[in-house]
């Protein structure tokens, strides 16, 4: 096994209120399993909250770039479960553990500005001193685990890196008797059973990747038996199952369960074998579709084989085909697309419809800690690009130059700021055509650099006449050295082929210019980044051979300048 | 289930070669075999035997013999020859 630089594992800290010692080694291999190597540390039993108040505890001198909050509401709040309170009394104790914990992620956050910090949320055994007075005649514990949990989420809602997890969650999926083990808090401090560890890890990793990897963009649908049941083809529309009663709702809901993907701003595709007409006769006219024809960026119906028409949908979005998802019933299609296109998604689904739903909502590969307008208008955004490329095709006659003008293309430069971060963290973790340096950053490192007084981070938003491509560039440019270096220069891939890319450089050469400084590109070249060779080769530029593998490029700064069909708006 | 199986999951759970274990092992002849590796032994060795230890042994059971006679009581493994 090749050995992994420790600079590259992601160090994770875990401060929870008990003994949670047995997690590490799950945790460690789960994150493993998901692509982030790791570095853990723990905080000794009882030493959570001094660790975290003190800048020379274990956990500062471990320099976590990731931390795990994770207090159990018995040691947190004073007498829970045992006295009897009011819903006020536990709400206001609640609250006080809440505002605890926040000082001290305050504390942390000044002293390690950036760090990605998870707090789980409280959970509820099941058996208390209430019993049935829990909510009734104004008793509650309850109260105070709302409390707490309204408190953190309001904190996360004010910090970028800070997020709140629904532990709570992970417990109802098996309930609490395979959560807890009473017999190992006299013994040593532990209060999680056996069978919780594995599922603790495996939900802490899966937050964690979330900070590391892009999630997938697109998910790609069969159509028999998967958003409906039986086959058009042969059932009729009339004799699918598909609706509000009967077998045909496990179908109903699975289609509910997509269209909430979108409004998570993942694609959708259709990738089936049949006859066009029939499948599209469903969509027109069958009562039950939740799923409009309008709701997918791309269909492939036909009979040709379907790895083949994966790869014309990922050509079709312009997304890699490590972007996609794909879901079929048929364990043939699955093994034949995993075998053709490894880097798809296949999952294993489910043999029971009823089940469709639930294992959707249950895919990490969608998993995403924060929704940008980005997201939310991505499937307006490619809907609007079918647009231009109609005009465009409408003028193959006419010069490029033509199709930029009748564009009316308007660039508006910022510099990155708290609407935009979360946006340039999402880009800098998945472009990959368009990425002259592709740098991976974490929005905590993006955030550091917001705030390096030697460094401006752009933020590149485009519109045209056909509609708002939303955040679709960023720029690192580190001005510390002489001459200044470009450290990140990325577009997103809507946004190439209208000459935006030679805007936002004529934009940053301008000023280097204005500061009497050089500029200095860094281009590593990967196996997807081709698009910025042929850029450096249109203006004209030498690649210089860096020791590290990569070229620095010499940017004539005094040359360049915005294309005349751009209109440039600088907030920056 | 034999006491091969014990001898196994003991060393898998205290990370050491199988063949240094014997029924008289203990956290005085094995260094890894800390308060921590015993509750995870514990843990580990109810799930394999599908027994579940009453909570006072939990610490107490802190040797190979004991750990055995206690499965054996328990009728988790066969009365030893």
């Amino acid at each position: 096994m090749p050995a992994t630089d420790s600079s590259r594992r992601t160090r994770v800290a875990v401060l929870c209120s008990f003994n949670v010692d047995l997690v590490r080694q799950p945790l460690e291999d789960a994150l493993e399993a998901r692509g982030c190597p790791s570095e853990t540390y723990f905080s000794g039993y009882g030493q959570w909250e001094s660790d975290l108040r003190n800048p020379s505890s274990g956990l500062y001198g471990f320099a976590p770039h990731v931390v795990v909050l994770y207090l159990d509401v018995r040691d947190v709040v004073p007498g829970a479960f045992q006295e009897v309170p009011t819903a006020e009394e536990a709400e206001r104790r609640g609250t006080e553990a809440a505002k605890a914990l926040e000082s001290g992620v305050a504390f942390l956050l000044e002293r390690l500005p950036g760090t990605t910090v998870f707090c789980c949320g409280l959970t509820m055994p099941p058996r208390h001193s209430l019993g049935l007075l829990e909510g009734n005649s104004g008793y509650s514990w309850r109260a105070a685990v709302r409390a707490f949990d309204r408190q953190i989420q309001a904190l996360a809602s004010r910090h970028a890196t800070v997020f709140f997890l629904d532990l709570e969650a992970l417990i109802l999926e098996t309930g609490w008797s395979t959560w807890e083990d009473p017999r190992l808090w006299p013994v040593g401090r532990m209060r999680l059973a056996r069978s919780a560890y594995p599922r603790l890890a495996a939900f802490l990793a899966r937050a964690v990747r979330t900070t590391q990897h892009a999630r997938r963009k697109c998910l790609v649908l069969d159509l028999d038996n998967t958003l409906w049941g039986g086959v058009v083809g042969e059932d009729g529309v009339e004799g699918i199952l598909l609706g509000h009663s009967g077998p045909g709702l496990a179908y109903l809901e699975f289609q509910r369960a997509v269209k909430s993907l979108i409004h998570r701003g993942v694609l959708l595709a259709v990738c089936s074998k049949n006859n066009p007409d029939d499948a599209l006769e469903v969509f027109r006219s069958h009562p039950g579709m939740i799923l409009k024809a309008s709701d997918f960026t791309a269909m492939e119906i036909g009979w040709g084989d379907k790895p083949a028409a994966l790869e014309r949908i990922a050509r079709k979005i312009d997304i890699g085909l490590d972007s996609l998802v794909f879901w079929d019933d048929s364990p043939v299609e699955r093994a034949l697309v995993r075998e053709r296109l490894p880097e798809v998604l296949v999952p294993e689904v489910p043999a029971d419809a009823a089940d469709y739903a639930a294992f959707l909502f249950g895919l990490e590969a969608f998993d995403t800690l924060v929704l940008t307008g980005e997201d939310l208008r991505r499937s307006t955004m490619y809907r609007e690009e079918a647009r231009r490329r109609e005009v465009r095709e409408s003028m193959a006659e006419r010069t490029p130059e033509e199709f930029y003008r009748a564009c009316a293309i308007e660039m508006t430069i910022r510099r990155a700021d708290g609407f935009s971060l979360p946006r340039l963290a999402q880009m800098v973790m998945k472009t990959n055509q368009f990425n002259m340096s592709t740098k991976r950053y974490t929005l905590a490192e993006i955030e550091h650099f917001m705030d390096d007084p030697d460094v401006d981070v752009y933020s590149l938003q485009v519109s045209d006449r056909f509609g708002d491509l939303g955040i679709v560039g960023m720029a690192i440019v580190r001005r510390g050295t002489d001459p200044w270096e470009l450290d990140t220069f990325l577009l997103s891939c809507r946004a190439l082929g209208r000459t935006i890319e030679h805007g936002f450089l004529a934009f940053l050469a301008g000023r280097a210019r204005e500061s009497g400084a050089r500029l200095r590109a860094l281009f590593v070249p990967t196996a997807r980044n081709a698009p910025v060779k042929r850029f450096f080769d249109e203006l004209g530029l030498t690649l210089s051979p860096t020791e590290a593998g990569g070229y620095h490029i010499s940017i004539p700064v005094e040359k360049l300048s915005v294309p005349s069909w751009l209109t440039l708006k600088v907030e920056a | 289930m034999s006491e091969n199986v014990l001898l196994t999951t003991i060393a898998r759970v205290l990370k050491v070669p199988e063949d240094e274990l014997d029924l008289d092992s203990s956290p005085q002849t094995i260094a890894q075999w800390d308060s921590m590796a015993q509750v995870a032994l514990m843990l580990e060795l109810e799930a394999t035997f599908s027994v579940r230890f009453p909570s006072d042994s939990l610490m107490e059971l802190n040797s190979v013999r004991k750990i055995r006679d206690a499965l054996v009581t328990l009728g988790a493994l066969p009365e030893p020859k």
